[in-house]
């Protein structure tokens, strides 16, 4: 995940670099009384200022997985939980369009928000690396069964994702008491509403 | 450079704006830009265009960095390669120069560091250019002795095939 993060950062330092550059490039032009387009100036400054915005959007949600570790266990909103990890993996050159389904936007676990955000960072990289380019994933959540929540990554495409989960992932889902279920278009993750062993873990504390 | 000696230059990356500007600075100092934001468009380009050196992205949608300059050597033997990227390791950086790569700069890299590696690699592309003209012209000579003027357009045939 850093390593997404790092990448979007170096992506935009690029950007403001070569932009600075250009109106850099642009004041010699003007001071050897070269005519240029003035239009330029502006996208150039407001391409800065729009880059220095992404850096913040970028910083944020950074430190809102840096936070996930602050509670061992705590109540976890699902839509909160995939809506950062869409932000964070639409840094991967690779992502697909993915539509949230909000309708049970309330639903909550709880678990370890830190590992359970893991879990689903990586199903959302292995999909998107599995899925054809111009694929989408829809994403959907609901109670299936009493104390179980389903999340369901659903795309128009099959995908190879023969293996997934890799051994850390399924070591995760593991402790998490989750479980990865995969067809040709589906990949559905169950997760029980309150991890019990966690929850005495956390008491102990 | 002149603007009668031109470096006609692939640019290839997923990430417009960088693209966008990179490409306005580069005109400045007399390069041609074609310009592209993935790895299928820089492969149909590359077809009808003839590129001296090509700045190529790792991490793009669809085909990435490295496919994209296997696809690029393999059909434009003289082309250039430089591998620009956020996401560049040690080990994507012996790959990429196993497959030919003429050098990987990582993102953000100095504008005047690419602007020297370009024309580097456009005076290395020169020097192969030159290397296999020449190799070219002594295998003609040798050809011409004892062969009918059928027999050479023939061998001339097999070695532009090899050429491919």
């Amino acid at each position: 995940m850093n390593a997404s993060i790092s990448h979007e950062l170096k992506n935009i330092f690029a950007i403001i670099s070569e932009t600075a550059g250009f109106l850099n490039d642009l004041t010699q032009l003007s001071k050897q009384g070269k005519p240029f387009d003035l239009s330029l100036l502006e996208n150039c400054s407001n391409s800065i200022a729009e880059e220095i915005e992404r850096g913040f959007d970028t910083i944020r949600q950074m430190n809102q997985f840096a936070h996930s570790v602050d509670d061992p266990v705590r109540e976890t909103s699902i839509a909160d939980t995939l809506t950062l990890a869409v932000k964070l993996t639409g840094f991967l050159s690779f992502a697909k369009k993915v539509h949230l389904d909000e309708t049970a936007a309330d639903t909550t676990v709880f678990t370890s928000p830190f590992l359970f955000q893991t879990l689903i960072y990586k199903i959302f990289s292995a999909l998107y690396r599995a899925l054809d380019v111009k694929d989408e994933l829809t994403l959907t959540f609901h109670d299936t069964a009493p104390s179980v929540i389903t999340i369901q990554f659903s795309h128009d495409q099959p995908a190879d994702l023969d293996h997934f989960p890799d051994p850390q992932t399924a070591e995760i889902a593991d402790v998490l008491k989750a479980t990865v279920k995969i067809t040709a278009t589906d990949l559905e993750l169950t997760i029980p509403s309150k991890n019990e062993d966690l929850a005495s873990e956390a008491t102990d504390l | 450079m002149t603007d009668t000696e031109k470096i006609h230059l692939l640019l290839v990356d997923d990430e417009e704006k960088f693209l966008k500007a990179l490409t306005e600075r580069l005109k400045l100092k007399f390069f041609d830009i074609t310009p592209v934001t993935n790895g299928e468009d820089a492969i149909h380009v590359a077809k009808n265009a003839r590129f001296d050196v090509a700045v190529v992205d790792l991490q793009m949608p669809g085909i990435d960095g490295v496919q994209l300059l296997e696809t690029l050597k393999k059909s434009h033997r003289f082309l250039e390669v430089i591998i620009l990227s956020g996401h560049a390791t040690i080990d994507t950086a012996v790959a990429c120069t196993k497959l030919g790569a003429y050098k990987v700069l990582e993102k953000p890299c100095g504008f005047d560091k690419l602007v020297e590696t370009i024309k580097e690699a456009y005076e290395s592309r020169l020097k192969k250019k030159f290397e296999n003209d020449t190799q070219r012209m002594k295998k003609i000579q040798s050809l011409a002795f004892g062969q009918s003027p059928l027999g050479i357009l023939r061998e001339l045939t097999k070695m532009d095939d090899k050429e491919k």
